[in-house]
């Protein structure tokens, strides 16, 4: 039994909790509580309900009149346990009639349950050390970073930016960097980049994790630093842009950053830049890649930040290949599952709700499955290898970069 | 007070008053249909959702039905132009001239009933009528790019 800090949900997120109608349209399509699991608890209503009873409990009226409830330790875990379940989909966002900015709730529920000696899960203090002794997730050298890069065709020119001043900052991210089965995400945006002349470069191995793994876990204050070292070395490369090919740190990036200091340049997502390049010509897709294609979307890129329809001109302008819809898709499409660090922490959840996506890609009866995120690859490629689909899993930039 | 054949009492106290009861009558009908019949598998009722529901229509009911009694007992200030108040006109064909012997305890009970419904708004469920507007605005005052 414990007192709880209530001072990281402030006015705002208070009156988010009451603002709740109860109404449970949420619970329907909530990918952790409503359909890969019958929990309500882990159901956006259910994690509202819980952690308003409790805070009222201490310090509502019938507490100021009657003395405080205190929760018991077992209550209190079992409510840190259940929203470590969410994936921060952003699904609940979409279907609130409340227009209740969810996916900012669960993210400050965690930095209360964090500030309370409540999270993350204990899974997740691997990565976190990791970041924090590596400066990434996988517990790899600073020294490969940016070894990905070797791969690439020997006429492709990726500059150091920190010493010789680019046009365009791509910032690779982690996965894409040191993931071998993801690499390939890298090489392709690289290729794709040069082939349509743009002057890019990386940080090579100074760029330092965005820190989207810490934050989606309430691990806040934990990513100053990082932050502020990233923005540090943004401002000596000083580009115009800054272009993320993995969707969370866009949303890193573009969404969380400008709390801790100013970028020098904006921040695009690779799809928004090619889609630009490809309007207005410079890219001109030209080989057929015969197949039908759909197209997942991912959280971070669509519910989070907006972006839908520029990965599909992407993919409308591939000669030969046919475009074909799930039925849920763009601000109903399902979550793959591994996000908000629950791949980590509660992998056979994440494999189940990805299993839930991949039967939605195969019956559209499409033969590829593309994303635009490193992670949405890895979790939804686990899937279809597991269950032998015969899906094949792209990232839409090797799409577009065949097609070239 | 309120001039008996003035325009106040015919469209804003007896029509105005009698449409937006009529209106909550039929969201709140709808809403207890809903919830305890045909219960769908997202809605979860518990002992505030009830209440809330049922204190609403207690009132709603009651405003309809005291507006009855005071025309069918022919009480001052509900006996000129009785059919604006189209509802409490149809429950007062109904009932018995002698129910406005007990207009003024059922007064006093609905007056009674809506204040406390009043008061139970804050500590309810109800409260997302005031916070949820409040959050809408808020949230679309706030810049995406930054969140907190």
């Amino acid at each position: 039994m414990k007192k709880l800090d209530i001072s990281k949900l402030d006015v705002l997120a208070l009156m988010r909790f009451d603002a709740c109608t109860r109404c449970g349209e949420c619970t329907a399509t909530c990918p952790t509580g409503g359909e890969a699991q019958d929990v309500e608890l882990v159901t956006p209503r259910g994690k509202i309900l819980r952690l308003r009873e409790f805070y009222k409990g201490q310090y509502g009226l019938r507490a100021r009149l009657l003395g405080p409830k205190y929760q018991s330790d077992a209550d209190l875990d079992e409510l840190a346990k259940r929203a470590y379940e969410c994936t921060i989909c952003g699904q609940c966002k979409t279907v609130c009639p409340a227009h209740l900015d969810t996916i900012d709730m669960w993210e400050n529920m965690r930095e209360f349950l964090v500030s309370n000696g409540l999270g993350p899960m204990p899974e997740h203090q691997q990565i976190v050390k990791s970041i924090e002794n590596y400066d990434n997730p996988w517990m790899q050298p600073r020294t490969q970073r940016s070894r990905w890069a070797r791969k690439l065709d020997k006429d492709i020119t990726v500059k150091d930016s920190l010493k010789e001043h680019s046009d365009v900052l791509y910032f690779v991210g982690c996965t894409a960097a040191y993931d071998p089965n993801i690499r390939n995400m890298a090489l392709d945006t690289a290729t794709v980049l040069s082939k349509a002349g743009i002057d890019f470069g990386t940080l090579g191995n100074e760029e330092g994790c965005c820190g989207s793994t810490m934050l989606r876990t309430g691990l806040r204050e934990q990513v100053r630093k990082m932050a502020e070292g990233n923005i540090a070395r943004f401002e000596q490369a000083a580009p115009s842009m800054i272009v993320t090919s993995c969707a969370g740190c866009y949303k890193t990036l573009r969404q969380d950053y400008p709390m801790f200091g100013k970028l020098p340049a904006k921040v695009v997502h690779i799809t928004t830049l090619v889609d630009e390049l490809l309007r207005s010509g410079k890219l001109v897709p030209t080989k057929r890649v015969e197949g039908t294609v759909t197209f997942h979307d991912p959280c971070h890129l669509g519910r989070h930040n907006d972006l839908y329809d520029e990965p599909r001109r992407i993919l409308g302008s591939i000669p030969g290949l046919k475009v074909v819809e799930m039925e849920r898709n763009r601000e109903e499409a399902r979550c793959c599952g591994a996000g908000g660090g629950v791949k980590t922490a509660f992998p056979d959840l994440a494999g189940k709700i990805s299993a839930l996506r991949v039967e939605d890609a195969e019956r559209t009866g499409a033969g590829i499955l593309t994303t635009s995120c490193p992670f949405c690859y890895q979790s939804l490629k686990a899937t279809i290898d597991a269950k032998g689909s015969k899906l094949r899993m792209t990232d839409l930039m090797e799409l577009l970069r065949t097609s070239l | 007070m309120i001039d008996e054949g003035g325009w106040a009492k015919l469209w804003v106290r007896d029509f105005g008053f009698e449409l937006a009861g009529a209106m909550m009558l039929v969201g709140l009908t709808i809403a207890a249909v809903r919830r305890f019949i045909l219960r769908p598998r997202i809605v979860r009722t518990e002992l505030p959702d009830a209440a809330s529901i049922l204190f609403l229509l207690a009132v709603v009911l009651g405003g309809f039905i005291l507006e009855g009694m005071g025309i069918a007992g022919g009480i001052p200030g509900h006996t000129q132009d009785i059919e604006y108040s189209f509802l409490g006109y149809a429950i007062s064909l109904v009932l018995p001239a002698s129910s406005g012997d007990w207009y003024d305890a059922a007064w006093l009970i609905h007056g009674i009933m809506s204040a406390l419904l009043i008061a139970y708004i804050p500590f309810s469920k109800l409260f997302h009528m005031i916070a949820t507007p409040i959050v809408i605005e808020l949230e679309g005052m706030m810049s995406k790019e930054v969140r907190r």
